[in-house]
C-alpha cells in the first residue's frame, strides 16, 4: 500500500488555482466553498443565480470540455455528490470507484471509476482523471437503482473471456432503495467496459422470505477481498433488517463466473472493542481489507446508531482488525481489536459531523499485506439543517492513522 | 542401638561413622536399617515352641488360591492378631513365627501390623529358619519375601533389623499383630500351617535374654476372630477341629436381574470417599424398598459389582431395626456372576463386615437370611422397608460398588421363587439416598444411564420417538406438553429426512389469556449433561415458506456456592450459530435474528453455541453464565419457545437434540473445513449429508 504525506500534497493542491474545491486535511479551508468564489454557473438551471455584473463565460457547445485533472480525492461537480468510495493501488495506478449520481441534482446513481496517477513537480499527489461511468442501473432490472461498488484485481472468466476485475455492487428494484441485493460484473480494467454477471444478483434479500421489514436496507456496502490473489474472492457485505445492521461475508470462487461457487454465508463477530450504542452491537456499512501477513482482516465501519438529526448518517468511524481465524469459527477470541475511532473534532475545526461509508486504501487485491499504518476515505455531508440539499453536499475525505 | 557384637562391629563400622550423625535426629525404630545383629547360622538357639506331634495341634491352616491370578492377581492376606491387644515391640530384636509349609513353597511377606502402619521384611536381607532338631538356616529375602523352602517346618526368625516401614513410619510401640500377605500372580496353590508366634528382646541365644510369647496356639485352637482372611478362598482357614467338616453347597438359582448392556442401567454407584485412618466417618447408603415381607425369605439378593472387597455391612431395616450380618461371623455369604446359575462363596462374615471376593464382575450378591440377624431388639421382617449398605472410612473406601436391583428369594435355592423390590427398568433415583459422619470425606451416589447414542461429536439425548401428537387451543390442552399459560400452539408427530420420528411444531395463534408466546416441551425433566461441551446440536426443517425463529429454553443445574441450584437460559439477539443444509451442502454462519432461527426451505443441522447463551432476565438463582454447562451441571429442562402472533402457522420440525463437543469451522473454496465441517463432524455418510 503506497503511502504518501497527505499535508503535503493538500498544501500543495490548496496553492493551485485550477481546483475550487478540494479535499484538505490539515491547511486550507477544508475543502468548504469559499463565499467569495462566484457560484458555477449552470445556464440550463433556472435556479442558478446569475451575477449580472459579470457575463457568463462564452461557451463553444462544438468543443468539449478539456479534461479536468484533479490533485487529491476528487470533489463532486456541483449538483453531484461523490459517496461510497473504494480505493485501491495497482502500481502505480489508483483506481477509485464511487456512487455519484449521473444528473445533476438527480439521485440517479451510478457506479464511476477515476483512474490514478501519481505526479510530481510544481503540483505533486495523486491526479485522478475523467470520471469514467463503469455501471448503471437496468431498467426494470433487479439493479434498477444501483447502491455502492467494491472492486477487486484477479483471475476471472465470464463467457470464455478472461477478466482482471471484479466488481460487487448493491442495488435494487426498489425506488426508494430498500431491499438491496448484491450483483456482480467483470472489465478487464477498471476504466474499461464492465459486463455484468447473469441477470440476477448473487446475494439476494428476499423480504418476505426472510420474514423483514419491507423497509429493510437489504444486502448493501459489498467489500471485496481477493483472499488468495487468484480466484477466492471473500465478498463482505452489510446486511440490514429490522433486527439492525451487521457484516455477512460469503466465498465466492470466481474463476468462473458462468458457474457460480459461492459459500454459505457468514456473520462477521461483533465481540471485542467494537464501539456502538445500541443493545445489540452492530456492524454498519463496513469496509474490510486483509493483511494476510499478520493473518488479520481490517474493517472501518460507521458507528451506530446514527445520527438522530438528518441526515441519518453515522457521526463516528471506526477502525479494527481480528484475527482471521475468528471469522470462520464460532469459539470466542479476542474479537475486534480497535486502531482508532474518529468523529468530528477530527475534521477541520470539526465542521462535518457526519462521517460514514469509509474505506480502507488497499492494494489491487484488497490486501493490506504488512502495512503498518492505514489511509482512510470517507465521506461527510453537510446537515440538511444547513443545507437543505444536504445530499449534494456529499463527499471525500481522508484520514491516516499509524497501527503502532 | 544397644547391641553390637565384636564380629559385627567391623562390618558395620563404616556405615555406622557415615550415618551416625543423620542417625541421631531419628527415632529408634527408624534405625533398623543401619542396626546390626549378631545372630548367625552357628548361633544355639533352644527352639522356643512346641514340636513334634504338638507343635501344630491347634494351630490353623491356610490353603491359599488355587490358580496363578485368581481374583484378578490378588493380594491374599491373613492377619494374625496378638493375643491381649496391641503390644510394645519397641524392645525386640527378633520375630518369632511358627510356620509349617504343607504344599508348595511360596514368597510369603511378612509383617508387623503397627497402628495401621506396616512393618515389613526387606529386600535382600538375612533372615532364619529354626527347624525343630535345632538347625538354623540362613535365608535371604527377595522382592521383600521369604522362601522356607519346600516342607520347611520350624520357626522362621526375623531379625528386626532386617524389617523397614512399607510406607509411613511408626515405632512398634502399639504392635496389634504379624501379617502375611502374596500375590496370586507368583504365589497360588500353597497351603501354610501358621502357629505360635513371639520375640527376642535381644540375641536368642544370649542369657539375659527374654523370649515372649505373642501368639499361643499350643494349648487350644485360638477363637476365628484372631484371625481376618481376605483371600479369594473364604474358607481358605482350617483349624484342626474342623477337619471332616462339609461346607453346604453354594445356592445354584436362575440369575434373577438383568443381563448384558441393559444391566447396570439406572444402577447406582457408590464410592467417593478415601479411606481415612485418623477417624471415624461412618458411610452409608439407603436403598428404599416401600414394604418389603422378609418373613419367608431365604435370600436377599442385591445386584453387585465391586473392584476390591471393602468390609461392608449389609441391613434390613425395619424403622429403627436392622436385620443384619452384624454378629454373623463365619457365616456365608455367596456371589451369583451375571447369567450364570451356580453360584460361589464370596466370603465369609468377618469382623461383622463382608468382604465380599468377586473379581470385578456384575452379579447377584447373595445374602443367605441364616447369614443374618436381628440387631438387638427383634422387628418384623414381613415389614421391611429399606436395604442399607454401610462401611467405616478409617478401614474402607476408595472404591465404587455398584448397587443395582434387589430382591428376595423364598425356598430352597433353585425349586424356590424370586420377587423383585427394586426394578430399574425406569430410573428410581429418588428410592437411593447417601450419608457420611463427616462432610470432609463424603460419600456420593452417580447413576448409569443407557449409552449415548452418538452422532460423530454430538450426543442425541432427545428423539422424539416417544412423542405422540398434541395441541393447545382454545378448546384446551390435549396430549400435553405445551405450556398452557402460554399461546397456542400443536404438536405432530412427522418423519425426519432419515426417515426417523420427528416433532413438528406450529404455534396457533396468541392466547389472549396466556403469554405471547407458544412453549413446546423438548425434555421436560431433562436428565442428561451437557457439561464441557460446546453448544447444542439438533436436527431442524423449515416447513413453511418463510424464515422462523424459536428459542431453545434450557434449566442448567449446577453447584453454586456448594449447593445445587438451575436458572434458565436462552438465546439473545445479535449471535453467531451454525446452520448446515443437507440439501444444499452449504455451512452457514448465521444470525440470531432474534433467536434461533431457521431460513426458508432449510433443511439440515443446528449448532447453536452455549455462548449465545444468555440467562433469563426472570431466572435469578445465581447461576452465572460462566456458569452454564460447567462440569457439574445437567440439563434439567429443555423446551422450544416462539412468538405466537409472529410465527403463527408456521411449522417447523426438530429432532435428535444433543450436545456438541467441537466447534466447527466455516469452509469454503478456498478455506479448507481442516476435518471440522459439520458433516465431517457429524459423520454423516454420503447418504445422510
Amino acid at each position: 500500500m503506497k503511502k504518501r504525506n497527505l499535508i503535503a500534497i493538500f498544501c500543495a493542491l490548496a496553492m493551485s488555482l485550477s481546483l475550487s474545491a478540494v479535499a484538505l486535511t490539515g491547511c486550507g479551508d477544508g475543502g468548504k466553498e469559499d463565499p467569495d468564489t462566484p457560484p458555477v454557473v449552470d445556464p440550463g438551471d433556472p435556479d442558478t443565480p446569475v451575477d449580472p455584473d459579470k457575463p457568463n463565460p462564452p461557451v463553444d457547445p462544438d468543443k468539449p470540455n478539456p479534461p479536468q485533472v484533479v490533485i487529491g480525492l476528487p470533489a463532486p461537480d456541483r449538483g453531484h455528490y461523490i459517496s461510497n468510495s473504494d480505493l485501491l493501488v495497482d502500481g502505480e495506478t489508483r483506481w477509485l470507484v464511487y456512487t455519484t449520481n449521473e444528473t445533476a441534482g438527480e439521485q440517479d446513481n451510478v457506479i464511476a471509476v477515476r483512474k490514478g496517477t501519481y505526479v510530481t513537480g510544481e503540483q505533486t499527489g495523486w491526479a485522478y482523471g475523467e470520471e469514467h461511468i463503469a455501471l448503471t442501473g437496468g431498467a426494470g432490472a433487479w439493479d434498477e437503482y444501483i447502491g455502492s461498488a467494491s472492486i477487486v484485481k484477479g483471475e476471472y472468466q465470464l463467457g470464455g473471456v478472461s477478466y482482471s476485475w471484479l466488481m460487487a455492487y448493491s442495488a435494487t428494484a426498489q425506488a426508494d432503495e430498500t431491499q438491496s441485493e448484491i450483483g456482480l460484473a467483470v472489465a478487464t480494467s477498471p476504466d474499461g467496459e464492465w459486463v455484468k454477471v447473469g441477470t440476477q444478483p448473487v446475494i439476494e434479500f428476499n423480504a418476505a422470505e426472510l420474514a423483514a421489514s419491507q423497509t429493510s436496507l437489504g444486502c448493501y456496502a459489498p467489500s471485496l477481498v481477493n483472499y488468495n490473489k487468484e480466484s477466492g474472492v471473500r465478498i463482505f457485505y452489510s446486511y440490514a433488517d429490522q433486527y439492525g445492521h451487521f457484516a455477512k461475508f460469503v466465498d465466492l470462487d470466481a474463476a468462473n463466473l458462468d458457474t457460480l461457487s459461492l459459500s454459505g454465508e457468514a456473520m462477521v463477530p461483533t465481540n471485542g472493542q467494537v464501539s456502538g450504542g445500541d443493545s445489540v452491537t452492530m456492524f454498519p456499512n463496513a469496509d474490510f481489507a486483509y493483511d494476510a501477513t499478520s493473518g488479520r482482516f481490517y474493517a472501518i465501519k460507521d458507528y451506530s446508531p446514527a445520527a438522530s438529526l438528518a441526515p441519518s448518517f453515522a457521526d463516528k468511524l471506526q477502525l479494527l482488525y481480528i484475527a482471521a481465524d475468528e471469522l470462520i469459527t464460532t469459539d470466542e477470541g479476542a474479537g475486534w481489536v480497535s486502531v482508532r475511532q474518529w468523529d468530528n473534532t477530527d475534521t477541520l475545526d470539526g465542521m462535518y459531523e457526519r462521517l460514514y461509508g469509509a474505506c480502507i486504501v488497499s492494494d489491487a487485491y484488497g490486501h493490506t499485506d504488512g502495512a503498518t499504518a492505514a489511509e482512510i476515505v470517507y465521506n461527510v455531508c453537510d446537515l440538511e439543517m444547513d443545507n437543505a440539499d444536504y445530499i449534494f453536499s456529499q463527499k471525500l475525505m481522508t484520514f491516516e492513522v499509524d497501527y503502532e | 542401638m544397644r547391641k553390637t557384637r565384636t564380629k559385627a562391629l567391623s562390618l558395620a563400622l563404616g556405615a555406622a561413622i557415615a550415618l551416625g550423625g543423620v542417625c541421631a535426629a531419628f527415632p529408634a525404630r527408624m534405625m533398623a536399617a543401619t542396626e546390626v545383629f549378631a545372630m548367625d547360622t552357628g548361633t544355639q538357639i533352644e527352639y522356643p515352641f512346641a514340636t513334634g506331634a504338638d507343635a501344630f495341634k491347634y494351630s490353623p491352616t491356610f490353603t491359599m488360591a488355587a490358580e496363578q491370578g485368581a481374583g484378578n492377581n490378588k493380594w491374599e492376606f491373613v492377619e494374625f492378631k496378638f493375643d491381649g491387644g496391641a503390644k510394645d515391640l519397641r524392645e525386640a530384636d527378633y520375630i518369632a513365627v511358627q510356620i509349617k509349609l504343607d504344599k508348595s513353597n511360596p514368597g510369603f511377606t511378612f509383617g508387623l501390623l503397627d497402628k495401621g502402619n506396616r512393618y515389613m521384611v526387606g529386600d535382600n536381607d538375612p533372615f532364619y529358619f529354626l527347624s525343630e532338631d535345632g538347625t538354623l538356616k540362613s535365608i535371604t529375602s527377595m522382592y521383600n519375601a521369604i522362601n522356607l523352602g519346600v516342607g520347611a517346618c520350624g520357626t522362621l526368625i526375623m531379625p528386626i533389623a532386617s524389617m523397614k516401614w512399607q510406607v509411613a513410619s511408626s515405632d512398634l510401640s502399639a504392635v496389634t499383630s504379624l501379617y502375611m500377605t502374596t500375590n496370586t500372580q507368583y504365589n497360588w496353590d500353597y497351603v501354610f500351617t501358621l502357629g505360635s508366634v513371639g520375640y527376642y528382646n535381644g540375641e536368642p541365644d544370649a542369657a539375659d535374654t527374654q523370649f515372649t510369647k505373642l501368639i499361643d496356639c499350643s494349648t487350644k485352637e485360638r477363637a476365628p476372630s484372631m484371625y481376618y482372611v481376605d483371600a479369594t478362598n473364604p474358607d481358605c482357614m482350617k483349624f484342626p477341629s474342623q477337619t471332616g467338616e462339609v461346607e453346604p453347597p453354594a445356592p445354584a438359582m436362575d440369575y434373577p436381574f438383568r443381563t448384558g448392556d441393559d444391566a447396570i442401567i439406572n444402577a447406582a454407584e457408590w464410592g467417593g470417599f478415601a479411606v481415612d485412618g485418623s477417624q471415624e466417618n461412618q458411610q452409608t447408603v439407603t436403598v428404599k424398598l416401600g414394604t418389603a415381607d422378609f418373613s419367608q425369605a431365604t435370600y436377599l439378593l442385591v445386584q453387585y459389582k465391586c473392584g476390591g472387597a471393602p468390609g461392608r455391612q449389609y441391613k434390613l431395616k425395619q424403622g429403627d431395626k436392622a436385620y443384619s450380618i452384624r454378629g454373623k461371623n463365619g457365616s456365608p455369604i455367596y456371589f451369583l456372576k451375571e447369567g450364570e446359575t451356580q453360584s460361589v462363596k464370596a466370603c465369609n462374615v468377618q469382623n461383622d463386615h463382608l468382604s465380599a471376593i468377586t473379581n470385578g464382575e456384575m452379579g447377584a450378591l447373595i445374602i443367605p437370611m441364616s447369614s443374618m440377624q436381628w440387631e438387638g431388639t427383634a422387628g418384623d421382617l414381613s415389614k421391611i422397608d429399606s436395604l442399607v449398605i454401610t462401611t467405616n472410612a478409617r478401614y474402607n473406601g476408595g472404591f465404587d460398588l455398584v448397587i443395582g436391583e434387589v430382591g428376595l428369594y423364598k425356598g430352597e435355592a433353585g425349586s424356590g421363587s424370586f420377587t423383585k423390590l427394586l426394578d430399574l427398568t425406569d430410573k428410581q433415583d429418588s428410592k437411593f439416598t447417601v450419608t457420611s459422619a463427616l462432610d470432609t470425606n463424603k460419600g456420593k451416589i452417580t447413576f448409569f444411564r443407557e449409552p449415548r447414542v452418538m452422532l460423530g461429536d454430538a450426543t442425541v439425548d432427545f428423539t422424539a420417538e416417544k412423542l405422540s401428537a398434541a395441541s393447545f387451543t382454545e378448546e384446551g390442552s390435549v396430549g400435553g406438553g405445551i405450556w398452557t399459560g402460554g399461546s397456542y400452539g400443536k404438536r405432530e408427530i412427522v418423519t425426519d429426512a432419515y426417515g426417523d420420528k420427528a416433532v413438528q411444531f406450529t404455534a396457533l395463534g396468541t392466547n389472549p389469556n396466556g403469554d405471547g408466546y407458544t412453549a413446546f416441551d423438548i425434555a421436560a425433566s431433562g436428565g442428561f449433561s451437557w457439561a464441557g461441551m460446546k453448544g447444542v446440536s439438533f436436527y431442524a426443517r423449515n416447513d413453511s415458506d418463510q424464515e422462523v425463529s424459536f428459542n431453545i429454553e434450557v434449566d442448567c443445574r449446577t453447584l453454586v456456592n456448594g449447593k445445587n441450584v438451575s436458572d434458565r437460559f436462552n438465546i439473545k439477539q445479535g449471535n453467531r450459530f451454525w446452520l448446515y443444509d443437507i440439501n444444499t451442502g452449504k455451512t452457514t454462519i448465521y444470525m440470531t435474528r432474534p433467536v434461533a432461527t431457521l431460513p426458508a426451505g432449510f433443511e439440515g443441522w443446528v449448532r447453536v453455541p452455549f455462548t449465545a447463551f444468555n440467562r433469563a432476565d426472570w431466572s435469578n438463582n445465581g447461576v452465572t453464565k460462566d456458569q452454564f454447562m460447567d462440569e457439574n451441571s445437567t440439563v434439567t429442562y429443555l423446551a422450544v419457545t416462539l412468538h405466537a402472533a409472529t410465527y403463527a402457522n408456521l411449522s417447523f420440525t426438530v429432532n435428535k437434540f444433543g450436545g456438541y463437543t467441537t466447534t466447527p469451522q466455516f469452509s469454503s473454496s478456498f478455506i479448507p473445513s481442516d476435518g471440522k465441517s459439520i458433516p465431517e463432524l457429524m459423520q454423516l455418510t454420503k447418504e445422510e449429508k
